[in-house]
């Protein structure tokens, strides 16, 4: 079983779980006390939640949109929707999970309201460039070049903006922040086998958005020769 | 994709450990073509997704806290409805409210039911005065008394 950490895993239903080290208790509970000193209006407490996550805000925009101004602006405007909207956060889910959520959100939105066509998504890509990408996936090439690294990054934002927010988040989680089943179950406070059922629907939902990607344009729609 | 493979899926995509995993579902997966491919599938796009971690940490630069700042006070101020949202502010704003309203009605029907004048000053004893009592006829010795109190006025 994956996520062994020296404790003895408490069976729950549906699978198994590892139980939480007295550290971990004691840190979410200290989450907790801080998110309801934000929610009742603690400028001080604020203030902490910026400093103890601005370093991760700033890395995952960075990581999306490579642009260090836009990782500032963005980070500014997560902050600010943080202050605004915490009183809807009922830490069912850690804070960093909701934190995430909301800064790919604001990135994606900020994709689609600027459409930095230059910078990524839909960018560089042309047709030509995104079916090559779509057809050669299975056999990546293991040393790309760079040019062809931001063609696949232009790629993969392309497809994940095809799926839902929640498997977006899920896949990214996964995938680009490196948690394993466990620690997803944990951060966001499902089971974990419903954690493998959302991965398994949601990177089956991938699938079938780039094989709609590989297709001919006339083909997708139903135009292909008879 | 194939119901043993699907609950192994995870584990398959893992990376190392994938491989071991991978191989106890191998006969299924080298006869299955489709189980086989949606696998590749997925390997490869878990490959591209993980080309949006950030090279390195980002730090922010100085002074971030006071722009995330700046920013919140400019939308409070475009926001006015803001005092609204903020649950506190609402609640004790609410409170405010039917406390006024509570000492206002309470003003309102005390003032109803309570006399507007003294019951012992010369107007409240009119007031209270029986229209019997004005009547002639009623009180003979009162009324005698009136009469003289009026000739005597008149008189004078």
């Amino acid at each position: 079983m994956s996520g062994f950490t020296g404790i003895l895993p408490l069976p729950v239903a549906g699978g198994f779980t590892r139980t939480k080290t007295n550290l971990e208790r004691r840190q979410a509970s200290e989450e907790i006390a801080l998110v309801r000193r934000v929610q009742q209006g603690d400028e001080l407490a604020f203030r902490e939640v910026v400093q103890r996550y601005q370093v991760k805000v700033h890395s995952i925009i960075y990581g999306i949109l490579r642009n260090r101004n836009d990782a500032e602006d963005i980070a500014q405007q997560v902050f600010s929707k943080i202050y605004f909207s915490i009183g809807s956060f009922d830490s069912r889910s850690a804070l960093l999970t909701w934190i995430y959520k909301i800064t790919v959100n604001e990135c994606y939105d900020y994709l689609r309201k600027r459409k930095v066509r230059r910078l990524v998504y839909e960018s560089d890509i042309s047709d030509e460039d995104e079916l090559r990408v779509a057809r050669s996936e299975v056999a990546v090439d293991k040393s790309p070049t760079v040019e062809m690294e931001l063609v696949r990054r232009d790629y993969v934002l392309k497809l994940l903006s095809r799926v839902s927010e929640e498997d977006r988040n899920l896949l990214m989680l996964k995938e680009v922040e490196g948690h394993s089943v466990d620690e997803l179950a944990e951060i966001t406070g499902m089971n974990q086998n419903t954690i493998k059922v959302k991965l398994f629907r949601a990177r089956q939902k991938l699938v079938k958005a780039a094989r709609r990607l590989a297709q001919p344009p006339g083909r997708a729609l139903g135009l292909g020769s008879q | 994709m194939h119901k043993e493979i699907k609950e192994r899926l995870e584990e398959i995509l893992r990376g190392a450990g994938a491989r071991e995993d991978l191989a106890t579902c191998s006969e299924h997966v080298a006869s299955c073509e489709s189980c086989g491919k949606e696998i590749a599938e997925m390997e490869a796009q878990a490959r591209m997704l993980q080309l949006l971690r950030a090279p390195e940490d980002l730090d922010p630069n100085a002074g971030f806290y006071a722009r995330v700042i700046e920013r919140v006070e400019a939308r409070r101020s475009a926001t006015p409805l803001y005092a609204f949202v903020d649950a506190a502010f609402a609640r004790r704003l609410i409170f405010a409210g039917l406390t006024a309203v509570i000492v206002l009605g309470s003003y309102l029907v005390y003032s109803e039911r309570a006399p507007a004048f003294s019951s012992t000053g010369p107007i409240a004893i009119l007031a209270t005065q029986t229209p019997e009592q004005d009547v002639l006829g009623a009180n003979p010795a009162r009324d005698r008394e009136t009469l003289l109190l009026t000739l005597a006025s008149y008189q004078e």
